[in-house]
């Protein structure tokens, strides 16, 4: 009985000297940089412009090709119109 | 009350909260640290029908609770077999990563050994003495911030107390 009172003051005596600590500095650091991720980021106007650039470049390619395969179907109908296609045959049908 | 002067006023009390249940002084800072974004998180629906205080130690005590239950399923899943003994299930406590810088070098040893015991206690009893004992709480302010009344507390004191004179006689057992 008296062993177990002693080691039960053992238990209170180890607990009750474990000493405080200060917490560190950087936490506060860590913490707000968590609660801020977005601080070093770029600004979202950046990047619904660059989409919006990119989309407008994007059409405007779509478009010259439209435009080019236009001009150029219309550039070979003239050509056979005029008889300009290199034709081997001695009589045209 | 304003983020940063909650902060300021409670740092000490979780990071030593967190130390006192993790053991270890990396665990503890990034235990901290989430308990800071979950109190920053959760502050707006704070209802004031408990004392800030009692709030941040229970937000401490759960997340410090939730730290030891996710790493104790990452060492169930560990395929390094030298941390068992051969006579046992249990897992051996990982001296390595003892580091609480709180304790006395001439007691490390002794506090150490029982450490380990109490990281075997379950939940509820292990909170009821690091709330009481190392952290020199009221019976009643530890029922507070437990959610239970002052006898359960006391009644969980005295079966935490004896799993660890058991334990500890136990252990000095097997080392004769």
């Amino acid at each position: 009985m008296e062993e177990k009172n002693q080691r039960e003051d053992q238990i209170d005596h180890l607990l009750g000297a474990i000493q405080r600590v200060d917490a560190p500095e950087f936490l506060e650091t860590r913490i707000y940089a968590r609660l801020n991720p977005l601080q070093d980021t770029i600004p979202i106007w950046w990047g619904w412009g660059s989409t919006a650039l990119i989309a407008v470049l994007l059409m405007v390619n779509v478009w010259a090709i439209q435009l080019e395969e236009s001009t150029s179907q219309s550039a070979d109908v003239l050509v056979e119109e005029m008889h300009l296609v290199d034709d081997y045959n001695l009589y045209n049908n | 009350m304003q983020f940063n002067q909650l902060y300021d006023t409670y740092k000490n009390l979780v990071f030593n909260l967190c130390l006192h249940y993790l053991q270890n002084r990396g665990d503890a800072e990034d235990a901290a640290q989430e308990v800071f974004v979950k109190i920053h998180q959760k502050l707006s629906s704070y209802k004031a029908d408990a004392q800030l205080k009692t709030w941040v130690y229970r937000i401490t005590v759960n997340h410090c609770l939730d730290c030891i239950k996710a790493k104790k399923r990452v060492k169930r899943f560990a395929f390094i077999t030298s941390l068992f003994y051969p006579n046992s299930s249990e897992l051996q406590h990982d001296r390595s990563d003892f580091n609480h810088p709180g304790i006395l070098l001439e007691q490390k040893e002794a506090t150490t050994t029982l450490f380990k015991q109490i990281n075997r206690l379950p939940e509820q009893q292990k909170t009821a003495l690091i709330l009481t004992k190392i952290e020199g709480l009221s019976m009643k302010e530890t029922a507070e911030i437990m959610d239970k009344t002052p006898k359960s507390v006391e009644s969980l004191l005295q079966r935490a107390k004896k799993s660890l004179k058991k334990a500890l006689e136990q252990a000095r057992d097997d080392l004769a």
